[in-house]
C-alpha cells in the first residue's frame, strides 16, 4: 500500500515535471537551440596569434587585446557605441600604458571587423551555449529528483529552468541579432498583464509562472510524503532482517580455541581444569584480543543481544511494535486529505497576494489613494509597481509570526512561573 | 525560523524577481512574488501550530542499574496533547555518546496528529562501567514543505548506573553451581597449625610447643620428642587499595589500566567472600571516592558494585595520605592489596608502605605496566617507538628501584599486564590465604 501511494506520488511529479519543462521551453524561441559558433572565433584566434610577432611581446599584446575586448565589450553594452571605435580607444590606451613600461607593441595588427566579429562570436557562442548546458542540468535533476526524490534537485532543476526563461530574457540586452526584444515569445515577454482577474488567471504569463511554482511544490509536497512514508517501511523491513539474522547467527556453534597458553597453577587449583578451560576462554577473549577472538566475542554478543530481544519482547507486547516504529508511522489517508486541503487554501492564498501585488492600482483605488498616485504613469508601466504591495505583505507574514511566537513564549512562561510558585 | 531550503527558495525568489524588472518581464516577476509569497505566507500558521506546550514526552528504560556490556531498551513516547497537528517532526533521543546502538533508531521522522501518541524504541549497549545520562529528547519541528523549522528539546533526562564487568564472576557462579559442592572445594581452608581439632600430622618439637601435644607413641618410637600437628578453617581479612590517579586512565577507555584494576577487584570481593574472607576496599588518588570496611555477604559485595560503578580516574595518587585516612578505620590486621601503576609521587608511595608495615599490615602491591596497557594496537613510527622504547625503559627501572624499596620492608611489588592482571591478583590472594596471613 505504501509503496504504491509513494510510486503513485512520483507520477505526480513526473507530470509535474515534465509539464514545467514543456511549458519553459514552448515559451522560449526556438533560434535558441543552436551549437554552432565556436569554430569561427577560434579560427579567427589562431590567426590573431600568427600575426603577432615573436618574443614577450607577444604575450603582452595577447593580454592587451583580451583586456580591450572586455572593456569594450562592457562598454558596448552600457553605452551602445559602435564596439570597433572603443576597442581602438582601449587598444591604444592600454598599449600606452606598457609601451612606457619599455614594451614595444605592434600597431593594431589585424582589422576590427574581424575583431568585431571573434568578440560577437564568442559571445554568441557562450551565450547560446547556456541555454544547453541549463538545459542538460535541468533535464537530469529533473529526471534524478523524482527518481531519489530530493528536495535539493527539484531545486536545482527549477533553478535551472527557470534559469532558461531568465537568459531568454537577458537576451534584449546582448543586442545580438534576431534577440532585439529577448528570446522569450510575444505572449510570455513583455506582455502587459490584464486587470481583469478572470483574464489575469487564463494568462499565458500567468499560466507559465503557476506551472513553474506548482512543479516545485509538487516536488517539495512529494519529498514530504515519502520522507515520512518510505522510512518507517524501510525501518520496519531492516528490522526484521536484522531479528532474523539475530536468531541464526545465535544459533552457530562458537568455535574453541585449541591453542595452549600457561595456566597459572592456583587458578588451576581453584577452579579445576574444567573450570578453568572456560575461564581461560573468557580472560583471553577480554584480554588478548587476538583475531580469532573477535569473531567468539561476536558470536557471543549475538547470542546475548538474542536472549534479551527475546526476553523483552515476551515481557512487552508492545516491544516489536515500537522497534520498528510501526506504531509511529502516520495514517496516508488523512495526511492525503489534509495536505491537498491545506495547499489548495495555500495556493489560494498566494494567487490572491500575487493578484493584489502585479495589479496594486486596483486595490489603492479601494483604498482610496489619491488620484495622482493611481494615474501615475509609473503605476501603469514599470513592473516595479509591484514593491508597493509586495514589501509590506511579505515583511507582515514573519511580523505576526514572530508576534505569534512572543505571545506563546510569555504564555508558556507565565504558566511555568505560576506551577512553580504553587508547587511552593 | 527559515530552514536552508526556505533560505533558498526566498533568495531564489528575490533573483527571479529582480531579473523581471531588469528585463521588464512579467513571468520572472511573478515566478518571483510566487516564491516570495510562498516562502513566507505559512509562517504565522507555523508558528500557531507550534507544540510549545503542548508535546509531552517520556521515556522508559527497562533497568536503571545494569552491569557493563549489557544491553538497554529504551523507549520513548511523544503525544501531541495539543489541538493542532505536527506536520513533519524530526524526533531525537540522546544516548550517551559511548554507548553502542545495536538494533532500532534513536531517530524517528513523523507526523502527529491531535491527540495522538507516538511510540518508538532502541536498544543500546553499555560498553563502560560509570554513571551515564540519557536524554534530552530533541525535536525539529518542520512545516510541510520545510520551509521552517523549530527547535524545540524536552528536558527529560533518565541517569543509569552501569556496574563493572562481571563477566568472570557471573562464570565462575555458574561454574559453581555446576559443580554442587562449591567452585572453592579443597582450597579454602586456611592453616593455623597447632590449633583446632583436624589432626594433619607429627613433627618434631620445638621450644614454646604446648606439652599436651606431644604423640608419646611416635616420641618412644623415633628417641626423639615428637609433636601432633593440627589445623582449623581461619577467614583473611583482605584489603584493596585501589589507585584511581589520571596515570591509571590512561589509554583506550574499555582498556586502561583503572578498568582492569577494578575488575580485579571485583573478581577478588567476589571469590574472597566466597571463602568468607572479609574484603574492604579504599579507591583514592589526591583524596578518598570509595571506602569499605572489610565484611563479607551478598549486601556487601553490592555496596561495593555501586562504588566501583561510579569511579572516575584523575588526580594524582597519595599513599601516604590514603594509609593515613586508614589507619583509624582499618584498626584489625589485613592484607592490603594495592592496584597501583606506581607513577606517583616515589617518596610518597615509600612513606605510604612503610606506615601500612609500621601498622602491623602486610601488603603486596600489584602494578599494572602502562606500556603494555597504552601501546596496544596502536601502530608507532621508527620514532616513536624509539620514545616508547625509552619510556619503557626508565619506567622498568623505576620499578626496579622501588621493588627493591619495598623488599626492605617486607612488601612485594608484582608488574602485570593485560594478560596476567586478574590471574595475579587470585593466585597473590590465595597465597596469602595459605600463609595465614592477617587471619580474623
Amino acid at each position: 500500500m505504501t509503496r504504491n501511494i509513494l510510486w503513485l506520488l512520483r507520477g505526480i511529479a513526473v507530470a509535474a515535471f515534465i509539464a514545467f519543462a514543456a511549458i519553459i521551453l514552448l515559451s522560449i524561441n526556438p533560434v535558441v537551440w543552436r551549437l554552432d559558433g565556436f569554430a569561427g572565433p577560434l579560427t579567427a584566434l589562431v590567426e590573431f596569434a600568427g600575426a603577432l610577432r615573436d618574443g614577450l611581446s607577444l604575450l603582452v599584446a595577447f593580454f592587451v587585446f583580451v583586456a580591450a575586448s572586455f572593456g569594450a565589450l562592457i562598454d558596448n553594452i552600457v553605452s551602445q557605441q559602435s564596439f570597433g571605435v572603443l576597442f581602438e580607444q582601449y587598444y591604444d590606451a592600454i598599449a600606452a600604458y606598457f609601451q612606457a613600461l619599455g614594451f614595444t607593441l605592434p600597431p593594431l595588427p589585424i582589422d576590427l571587423v574581424i575583431v568585431e566579429a571573434v568578440v560577437t562570436s564568442l559571445l554568441q557562442s557562450v551565450y547560446f551555449l547556456g541555454f544547453q548546458i541549463l538545459l542538460i542540468i535541468g533535464l537530469i535533476a529533473g529526471v534524478l529528483s523524482f527518481l531519489r526524490v530530493s528536495g535539493r534537485l527539484a531545486l536545482l532543476c527549477f533553478l535551472s529552468m527557470t534559469g532558461i526563461a531568465i537568459l531568454a530574457a537577458a537576451g534584449i540586452l546582448l543586442n545580438l541579432p534576431g534577440g532585439e526584444y529577448g528570446y522569450l515569445l510575444a505572449p510570455v515577454s513583455t506582455f502587459p498583464m490584464p486587470l481583469n482577474p478572470t483574464l489575469w488567471l487564463f494568462s499565458s504569463v500567468f499560466i507559465v509562472a503557476i506551472v513553474s511554482f506548482l512543479y516545485l511544490e509538487v516536488s517539495y509536497q512529494v519529498v514530504y510524503f515519502n520522507s515520512l512514508l518510505e522510512p518507517p517501511s524501510i525501518r520496519e523491513e531492516q528490522l526484521q532482517q536484522q531479528l532474523q539474522h539475530l536468531q541464526t547467527d545465535a544459533q552457530r556453534e562458537i568455535p574453541v580455541q585449541s591453542q595452549d597458553i600457561p595456566i597459572p597453577k592456583a587458578l588451576q587449583r581453584m577452579l579445576g581444569s574444567d573450570a578453568f578451560r572456560l575461564m581461560r576462554q573468557v580472560i583471553e577473549r577480554k584480554l588478548l584480543r587476538r583475531e580469532w577472538l573477535v569473531e567468539l566475542k561476536d558470536s557471543h554478543e549475538i547470542r546475548r543481544l538474542n536472549t534479551f530481544v527475546s526476553r523483552v519482547f515476551r515481557e512487552d507486547p508492545e516491544a516489536e511494535a515500537a522497534l520498528t516504529a510501526r506504531a509511529a508511522s502516520p495514517s496516508i489517508m488523512r495526511m492525503t486529505t489534509l495536505s491537498i486541503g491545506s495547499s489548495l487554501i495555500r495556493f489560494t492564498l498566494v494567487i490572491i497576494i500575487a493578484y493584489i501585488c502585479i495589479n496594486p492600482v486596483i486595490f489603492l483605488t479601494l483604498l482610496g489613494a489619491p488620484s495622482i498616485i493611481i494615474e501615475s504613469v509609473e503605476l501603469w508601466f514599470l513592473l516595479e509597481k509591484v514593491l508597493i504591495f509586495l514589501l509590506p505583505l511579505v515583511l507582515l507574514f514573519p511580523l505576526v509570526a514572530t508576534l505569534i511566537g512572543y505571545i506563546r513564549q510569555r504564555r508558556k512562561q507565565s504558566t511555568e512561573e505560576t506551577t512553580s510558585s504553587s508547587s511552593q | 525560523m527559515f530552514s536552508e531550503r526556505g533560505r533558498a527558495i526566498v533568495l531564489i525568489g528575490i533573483f527571479v524577481l529582480v531579473a523581471g524588472f531588469a528585463f521588464t518581464n512579467y513571468v520572472l516577476t511573478l515566478v518571483g512574488i510566487f516564491l516570495i509569497i510562498g516562502s513566507v505566507a505559512s509562517s504565522p500558521f507555523f508558528q500557531l501550530t507550534m507544540p510549545v506546550e503542548t508535546l509531552e514526552v517520556t521515556r522508559e528504560i527497562d533497568k536503571r542499574n545494569i552491569f557493563q556490556d549489557d544491553f538497554i531498551h529504551v523507549k520513548l513516547t511523544v503525544k501531541n496533547t495539543g489541538s493542532h497537528r505536527i506536520d513533519s517532526v524530526d524526533i531525537f533521543d540522546v544516548y550517551p555518546e559511548i554507548f553502542r546502538l545495536v538494533l532500532g533508531k534513536n531517530s524517528i521522522r513523523t507526523r502527529i496528529d491531535p491527540k495522538q501518541e507516538i511510540k518508538f524504541s532502541y536498544i543500546v549497549q553499555a560498553p563502560l562501567r560509570g554513571k551515564f545520562t540519557f536524554g534530552p529528547t530533541k525535536f525539529h519541528i518542520f512545516d510541510r514543505l520545510e520551509y521552517r523549522f523549530e527547535e524545540m528539546s524536552g528536558e527529560n533526562y533518565e541517569e543509569l548506573l552501569i556496574y563493572p564487568n562481571v563477566q568472570e564472576v557471573r562464570i565462575m557462579e555458574s561454574l559453581a553451581k555446576k559443580r554442587r559442592l562449591g567452585h572453592m572445594f579443597g582450597v579454602h581452608k586456611t592453616r593455623q597449625m597447632s590449633l583446632g581439632t583436624d589432626f594433619t600430622g607429627i613433627r618434631r618439637y620445638e621450644a614454646g610447643d604446648e606439652y599436651r601435644r606431644i604423640d608419646w607413641k611416635s616420641s618412644a618410637r623415633t628417641q626423639k620428642l615428637m609433636m601432633r600437628q593440627y589445623e582449623t578453617e581461619r577467614n583473611i581479612r583482605i584489603f584493596v587499595i585501589l589507585d584511581t590517579s589520571q596515570s591509571m586512565g590512561a589509554g583506550r577507555p574499555e582498556n586502561s589500566k583503572l578498568e582492569y584494576a577494578i575488575r580485579a577487584a571485583l573478581m577478588l570481593s567476589k571469590t574472597a567472600m566466597e571463602r568468607k574472607d572479609h574484603v574492604g576496599i579504599l579507591s583514592w588518588s589526591s583524596k578518598q571516592h570509595a571506602f569499605l570496611k572489610p565484611r563479607l555477604g551478598e549486601a556487601h559485595y553490592h555496596r561495593l558494585l555501586d562504588q566501583l560503578a561510579e569511579i572516575e580516574a584523575g588526580g594524582s595518587f597519595d599513599l601516604t595520605a590514603a594509609v593515613k585516612y586508614l589507619a583509624p578505620r582499618v584498626t584489625q590486621q589485613s592484607f592490603f592489596i594495592i592496584l597501583s601503576d606506581c607513577e606517583a609521587n616515589r617518596k610518597q608511595l615509600e612513606k605510604g608502605i612503610k606506615l601500612i608495615r609500621g601498622y602491623k599490615h602486610n601488603a603486596i602491591i600489584i602494578a599494572p605496566f602502562g606500556p603494555w596497557f597504552e601501546i596496544e594496537e596502536i601502530y608507532l613510527s621508527p620514532v616513536e617507538r624509539a620514545i616508547g622504547e625509552a619510556i619503557v625503559h626508565r619506567l622498568l627501572e623505576e620499578h626496579s628501584v622501588l621493588a627493591k624499596s619495598f623488599q626492605r620492608v617486607g612488601v612485594s611489588l608484582i608488574q602485570v599486564g593485560p594478560g596476567d592482571f586478574l590471574p595475579t591478583v587470585l593466585s597473590e590472594y590465595l597465597k596469602a590465604k595459605k600463609r595465614s596471613i592477617a587471619v580474623i
